[in-house]
């Protein structure tokens, strides 16, 4: 995988070894908040990183990951503050240093590259600027000597014809195309350490895979030590040779990647693996979340971060915090040839119980796949698990066999044109000539990247956008144009999940009131109690408390937000549920919950579901059957299983293909140590 | 910064989630939404208390003392008919805010209601958009002449020519707001859930856009302080004898170097009102942007 191999190194992290290039330890973070209260994003994080070295840091979303990142080179915003512990590169103290000395360390010995590619550069700056901007800044020759730095910078992050775009703009650009410009500015001042915040997360997975070749390949060449941050275990296992796993601001488990992913040593490390959906897991898998939602970090900590939600916890993990020290010294009736590997692979953990974990993930452990690069070996690989899999039976490809379809739409179209005579001109065809069913009481998986047209195609299922050409019909019935009172009757049978569970709810209404507003609107509890009843039992359906329906949208959680969405959809009891990216905006562990929901609604309900998703491992495991969608066509449909095993459609190849799997390649055949 | 692969995170920091009422509680309490209250609840006060506070029948006349300064007696002088400057300056206050009290409200009410109605279809909108195109290409003062010039003088013109100067205003402002307010998810779900249009522009987007509503009502008010002030000045407004701040300014200013405590409380009650308005929109303009 990559150059740096710590495993072979048995200097303890505890006296940082001469290559120590970054040592960072008890580091805290505080942000003011409006209240005056505060939050404590960082608690006493500490890590080593080597020259050279590869390092992860996986998250969720309020984990500190980014925060750390920031505080390395003191860039957090204005409310954040570092309150404790230090950050030494190399010779030099960076808490303390003065903003002169912070200014030669950033872009110079520490580079950054940040998440969204689409706004990090400047519109009306060519490339060329860009990057020389960052030459001068650090005083890098003269302007010839910076414009062959530049043309060489493009080059070695595999921008073509570097000469001639030099002087191109951003937006003459696509999104992998500004990350990679972004990493040669970061590249520019051949900096010690390159740390990556989420660089892959707003690009396709595609994309994804060359960018994040491209930085192994940097890694390899320039000798940079990369802190990539990531929720993403799967670009974890394909990029970086190190991993910290953090949870409500503080490291709960360190060491190397293959090591930490195949046996992770604490509960939540083993529960966050679990919990990641995998390509390789056939349809109907159920995932496995973990209970509850992050801590509030506005509260002191005591004890352990994760103790809340963790099964194994106990009385003293709610009081005292469990120090980062290697597993050895906790467990030593573990049987001595994984404790040889741990101890010597440099394997950290914050739990009092990290024997438990280890045995939680053993059982949850996946069936493996991945150092198959080549599409059509690893569709045959996968055939050949697929079979192992058949003969001990396998859930979800029992089709009803129902003949009418639910839904039918036939040659589909949707066009969007801009204004004035330009836009006119050139209109932009979202969704072209699909022809789609779906059965009742069966799941549809709609897969494509970012602009393939598949939010505009589950609008148009919903009637919030009207078609342009082609007929839906339901039930038979043509309902492409519906008159208005067809459009009543039909809003009761179509209902639709969002995507951003933040957006999607109406800020100014209860619970109560947007889970009841589809009973009122359709007429049907107009007895007043009969609602609240109903309001009731569909939040228990979901999951949720019942006595939440007089709070406010903004009192709950990404996940409890989409199970209000949820229980809205099904409010009016609808015949079919469409699901536009129900996941894509939650972490992990509470996107296993939403999807298992899901399944179950659709299940227990006899509900038709289209779900949409970009992600290829979620929708396998819960579809029946899946529609690949490219360019606003469907360009391969079949049964899921089918579909994800021999692709015969090249887009769909390339697809599956790109999508990173957790489990690393050196844990597959070599033993860890 | 100089070097361009810095960009600040522009992640909102912890803690951003907020009560969607509590910007106005919070913009009362600082500093700035402090005075302004006072001062506007001051001069408020002051006109709601003018028959317990004045001394005198602010149009009774007494020819012993004309443009006298202060004097325990008048406590603020008297003016070139030798009324009570101070009763005058209350009741002013008075007539001032009744005006105000039901103008802007009209005009913000009106404007709501026809951008309510714009928003139903793209037709009545262009129709709307133009009429407030027309209203807003008079001046006010201009506006205020030919209205005048219809209705004659007196309140009922002035209440007509502040309420018609704020309509395009608020209509515009509830507008924009749910021309972006109508294309959140929120507002597409409770479409696709099955909520009808009135019910969907009332109930859901209406509340979402009333945040910079409440700013523009205030500032709506200080203009409409001016406005009156103005027409009043220019003698289209409210007649004498009836007192207002405005056509008092107007009686001050041939004796300005005379008489200067004549045109000073009118003036500084003005100021006072103004200023407070003023910092009152700004404080819930600040908290509510945040």
């Amino acid at each position: 995988m990559t150059s740096s191999t710590p495993t072979t190194s048995p200097t303890p992290t505890a006296s940082p070894s001469q290559d120590a290039l970054l040592d960072v330890r008890g580091l805290s973070v505080d942000f003011g908040t409006p209240d005056g209260a505060a939050v404590h994003a960082v608690r006493d994080v500490g890590f080593t990183l080597r020259r050279g070295e590869t390092l992860a840091v996986v998250g969720e979303s309020g984990s500190g990951k980014s925060t750390t990142a920031l505080a390395l080179t003191r860039m957090l915003p204005d409310t954040g503050r570092i309150t404790a512990g230090s950050v030494r590169l190399g010779d030099t103290e960076l808490t303390g240093a003065s903003e002169e000395e912070l200014r030669a360390v950033r872009g110079a010995r520490i580079g950054m590259i940040f998440q969204d590619p689409m706004t990090s550069l400047n519109p009306v700056l060519s490339i060329r600027t860009h990057l020389d901007e960052v030459l001068r800044a650090h005083g890098h020759g003269d302007r010839a000597a910076r414009r062959a730095r530049a043309e060489e910078l493009l080059a070695l992050v595999g921008i073509p014809d570097p000469r001639r775009r030099l002087d191109d703009h951003p937006h003459q650009f696509s999104g992998g195309q500004r990350q990679r410009v972004l990493i040669a500015m970061a590249l520019a001042n051949e900096p010690e350490v390159l740390v990556a915040d989420e660089p892959t997360t707003a690009l396709d997975a595609t994309v994804q895979e060359q960018i994040l070749g491209l930085l192994t390949r940097l890694n390899e060449e320039t000798g940079t030590a990369l802190v990539l941050i990531t929720h993403n275990m799967g670009v974890v296992a394909r990029t970086c040779a190190r991993l910290l796993v953090m949870y409500g601001g503080t490291v709960v488990e360190d060491g190397p990647t293959a090591e930490v992913l195949t046996r992770p040593r604490h509960p939540y490390t083993a529960g966050l693996l679990a919990a990641v959906p995998r390509l390789s897991s056939p349809s109907g898998t159920r995932l496995a979340g973990i209970p509850g939602s992050p801590p509030d970090l506005s509260l002191p900590l005591t004890g352990c971060a994760f103790a809340a939600r963790c099964a194994s916890a106990d009385e003293r993990c709610g009081s005292e915090a469990p120090v980062l020290e290697s597993p050895l010294l906790e467990s030593p009736e573990l049987e001595s040839p994984l404790l040889e590997a741990t101890s010597q692979a440099g394997h950290h953990v914050a739990c009092w119980h990290p024997d438990t974990a280890a045995s939680t993930v053993t059982s949850a452990a996946p069936p493996v796949r991945s150092r198959y690069r080549n599409p059509a070996e690893l569709a045959r690989r996968e055939a050949e698990l697929e079979v192992r899999l058949e003969v001990e039976g396998e859930p979800g490809d029992q089709l009803p066999a129902d003949d009418a379809p639910l839904l039918e739409t036939s040659a589909l179209r949707k066009e969007f044109r801009g204004r004035g005579r330009v836009g006119r001109r050139n209109r932009l065809v979202a969704v072209d000539d699909v022809s789609l069913r779906l059965h009742q009481g069966e799941t549809l998986g709609l897969v494509g990247e970012s602009g393939s047209g598949k939010s505009t195609l589950a609008r148009l299922l919903a009637h919030a956008h009207q078609a342009d050409g082609g007929t839906i019909r339901l039930r038979g019935q043509d309902v492409t144009r519906p008159s208005r009172t067809a459009l009543r009757t039909l809003r009761r049978q179509v209902q639709m999940v969002f995507q951003d569970p933040y957006a999607s709810l109406n800020p100014r209404m209860t619970v109560g009131d947007i889970v009841g507003e589809p009973l009122l609107v359709h007429g049907l509890h107009p007895d007043r109690a009969a609602r609240e009843a109903r309001v009731a039992e569909l939040l228990e359906l979901v999951g949720l408390d019942p006595a939440a329906v007089d709070r406010l949208p903004r009192a709950f959680s990404g996940g409890q937000r989409q199970r209000i969405g949820i229980a809205r959809a099904l409010a009016p009891e609808p015949s079919l549920l469409i699901c536009d990216e129900p996941v894509s905006a939650l972490d992990v562990s509470v996107q296993a919950q939403i999807v298992n929901l899901l399944s179950d609604l659709q299940r227990d309900l006899g509900l038709a579901l289209l779900f949409i998703a970009h992600d290829l491992a979620v929708v396998r495991q819960v579809s029946h059957r899946i529609a690949v969608m490219h360019r606003g066509r469907i360009v391969e449909s079949g049964p899921v299983d089918e579909v994800c095993e021999s692709p015969r459609h090249p887009y769909t190849q390339k697809l599956l293909s790109a999508v990173p799997d957790p489990v690393p390649a050196s844990a597959l055949g070599v033993p860890a140590a | 910064m100089t070097t361009l692969s810095f960009v600040r995170a522009r992640k909102p920091g912890p803690g951003a989630a907020r009560n969607p009422h509590q910007p106005y509680r919070k913009a009362l309490a600082t500093t700035r939404g402090r005075i302004g209250l006072a001062l506007a609840l001051l001069v408020t006060l002051a006109g709601l208390l003018a028959p317990l506070l004045s001394s005198h029948v602010p149009t009774a006349q007494s020819g012993e003392a004309l443009l006298a300064p202060g004097s325990p007696g008048h406590l603020l002088g008297t003016d070139d008919l030798g009324r009570d400057l101070l009763s005058r300056v209350l009741y002013g206050i008075r007539t001032d805010l009744e005006v105000i009290a039901l103008a802007v409200p009209l005009g913000a009410l009106l404007g709501c209601a026809f951008a309510l109605l714009a928003a139903v279809h793209p037709v009545l909108d262009t129709v709307v958009q133009r009429v407030f195109d027309l209203v807003l290409a008079f001046p006010g003062l201009i506006l205020a002449l030919a209205i005048t010039a219809v209705l004659g003088p007196g309140r009922l013109p002035v209440v007509v020519v502040i309420a018609l100067a704020e309509i395009p205003v608020f209509g515009r402002q509830l507008r924009a707001g749910i021309l972006v307010q109508r294309e959140r998810e929120y507002a597409v779900a409770a479409r696709v859930g099955g909520t009808g249009r009135a019910r969907l522009l009332l109930r859901h987007i209406l509340p979402n856009c009333a945040d910079p509503l409440v700013v523009q009502l205030a500032v709506s008010l200080t203009v409409a302080v001016f406005l009156e002030g103005a027409m009043s000045f220019l003698g289209v407004g409210i007649r004498p004898p009836e007192p207002t701040l405005g056509n008092m300014l107007s009686q001050a200013l041939p004796y300005l170097a005379q008489a200067p405590h004549f045109a000073a409380g009118p003036l500084l009650v003005v100021t006072l009102l103004v200023l407070g308005f003023s910092l009152l929109s700004e404080a819930l303009n600040r908290e509510i942007r945040r």
